[in-house]
């Protein structure tokens, strides 16, 4: 997730946001946090604006906070609903400007060794892995594990659960925050960190 | 009200661009007002990832998961980051090698009988065995013997694995590891100083660190727990899923990315027990790359 720019909104109007959208300040974060999600997922529905959906969904929470700001009465609106509409209209001027021509999208292929990029991504997934606590290893380790094709659904969801004493569901929910750390940990080693 | 089998379908249309307008919004309002769809959309993403990269699913949804859910750079990084998790989940789970041992009575029941047959025949088995276990309950007396005898025989393999251990101090040899494997070694008990502290010369591209530690006491049922200090004392790593492979001996496996270079000393204690009764053993290494 990007970061707010901090040349755009003074911290003020930057906490109004946060405040409409949870009056429990350590919740309003959590709520900010998958508001960006839902704008992302909203973005990337769409093959054109895929691409771009980090930016889009960025600019639909700047103009959110703009609204605010401008008209503290917005606040009297449900905001998720609010910035749901805000991000279609921001779709529909995204589609409105001249795009560059489509180009058909590569198949992924398996990352080379023999590619820099790949071993600096290996490298920082190594790096870290070593940082998360022993069960969330275990567990990230274990959920990618299957001999065969055929093993990795009933492996996930009879055996792994079992073996850690949660729920299919529950498990699936932890995989998914662990992946999400790791994809914080990994841009940022990328970055040098 | 969609049922759960069709809002699954649904999610996976929409993330794979294989569905109408009216579709997309009913999505959408999931999307934008349930908190637990959110977590379901997201988890299908992952969902697809992995059978994209087993390659199972369908072509139709195959051409949709490459023409546009890959469109989105956080979903290819996304995919890159899976492909690097099954690569090491692959080289840490590496099936057991050489011929499996067919047993003989499961070899008798895989010919093809009625089912009612295997099941008088599973009867008499099993009289059978009730039988048998009668007459060795006799027996127990030369159980206690076997008993020793195996004792005996794990104090053989604790010294013949410290004079492994021993012969490698005299002809260290660099350990060159193929990309992606598991770098195994055994430590025996006692803290030594930093130059006598056993080194560990880990290849670049090792993924785990399998620790085989031998004890000088038996190790009874229960649960185990490492914890691995730098030389400042700090707690670097701690793990209770532990392997407890004999009476003997122990194996836990790290990531190699938890252990930078130098000095370390690990401790294997009973959990649930304070130190120092709880404590088994201390051991000291030190690693280089």
């Amino acid at each position: 997730m990007s970061l707010r720019n901090p040349r755009l909104w003074t911290d003020t109007q930057f906490q109004a946001l946060l405040a409409w959208l949870h009056p429990d300040p350590d919740q309003a974060g959590i709520a900010y946090a998958k508001l960006h999600r839902r704008l992302r997922l909203f973005f990337e529905s769409w093959r054109d604006s895929a691409r771009h959906a980090e930016e889009l969904a960025d600019a639909a929470i700047d103009r959110a906070i703009s609204k605010l700001a401008e008209d503290p009465a917005v606040a009297t609106r449900e905001a998720t609903a609010y910035v749901r509409t805000i991000a279609t209209y921001i779709l529909k001027e995204y589609r409105s400007q001249p795009q560059p021509v489509s180009l058909a999208i590569d198949p992924p292929e398996v990352c080379a060794s023999a590619e820099n990029r790949c071993l600096e991504d290996q490298r920082c997934l190594n790096r870290c892995l070593g940082r998360l606590s022993s069960e969330d290893y275990e567990l990230i380790i274990g959920y990618y594990a299957q001999e065969k094709p055929g093993d990795a659904v009933r492996w996930r969801k009879e055996l792994l659960p079992r073996k850690f004493g949660k729920s299919y569901g529950a498990l699936r929910v932890h995989v998914l925050r662990i992946r999400r750390g790791l994809e914080e940990c990994i841009e940022n080693c990328l970055k040098g960190g | 009200m969609a049922s759960p089998k069709e809002l699954k379908d649904l999610t996976r249309g929409y993330l794979l661009g294989m569905v109408n307008t009216q579709e997309k919004d009913a999505v959408e309002d999931h999307l934008f007002g349930d908190d637990a769809f959110l977590v379901l959309l997201e988890a299908a993403e992952e969902e697809l990832i992995n059978e994209y990269l087993l390659n199972t699913l369908s072509p139709t949804e195959r051409a949709g998961f490459e023409e546009h859910f890959l469109a989105s750079p956080r979903r290819r990084r996304s995919m890159e980051l899976t492909q690097g998790l099954m690569s090491i989940a692959a080289t840490v789970r590496r099936p057991a090698p050489g011929p499996q041992r067919r047993n003989w009575l499961a070899a008798t029941f895989q010919l093809r009988q009625p089912p009612d047959i295997i099941a008088v025949i599973a009867s008499i088995v099993a009289i059978a065995f009730a039988g048998l276990s009668g007459w060795l309950a006799i027996r127990l007396s030369g159980e206690r013997k076997a008993a020793s005898i195996e004792q005996q025989q794990a104090k053989n393999q604790i010294e013949q694995l410290k004079r492994e251990k021993t012969a490698a101090l005299r002809h260290p040899e660099p350990h060159s590891l193929a990309p992606g494997s598991i770098f195994s070694f055994v430590l025996s008990p006692g803290l030594m100083r930093d130059n006598n502290a056993r080194l560990l010369t880990i290849g670049k591209a090792a993924r785990t660190i399998q620790i085989t530690l031998l004890t000088d006491r038996m190790l009874r049922p229960g649960r185990y727990a490492v914890t691995i200090r730098g030389d400042n004392g700090d707690e670097i790593w701690r793990s209770d899923l532990l392997t407890h492979a004999s009476a003997n001996q122990a194996t836990i496996s790290i990531p190699s990315g938890a252990l930078e270079q130098g000095g370390y000393i690990l401790t294997l204690s009973k959990v649930n027990e304070p130190a120092p009764a709880g404590v088994i053993d201390d051991y000291s290494f030190r690693v280089a790359y």
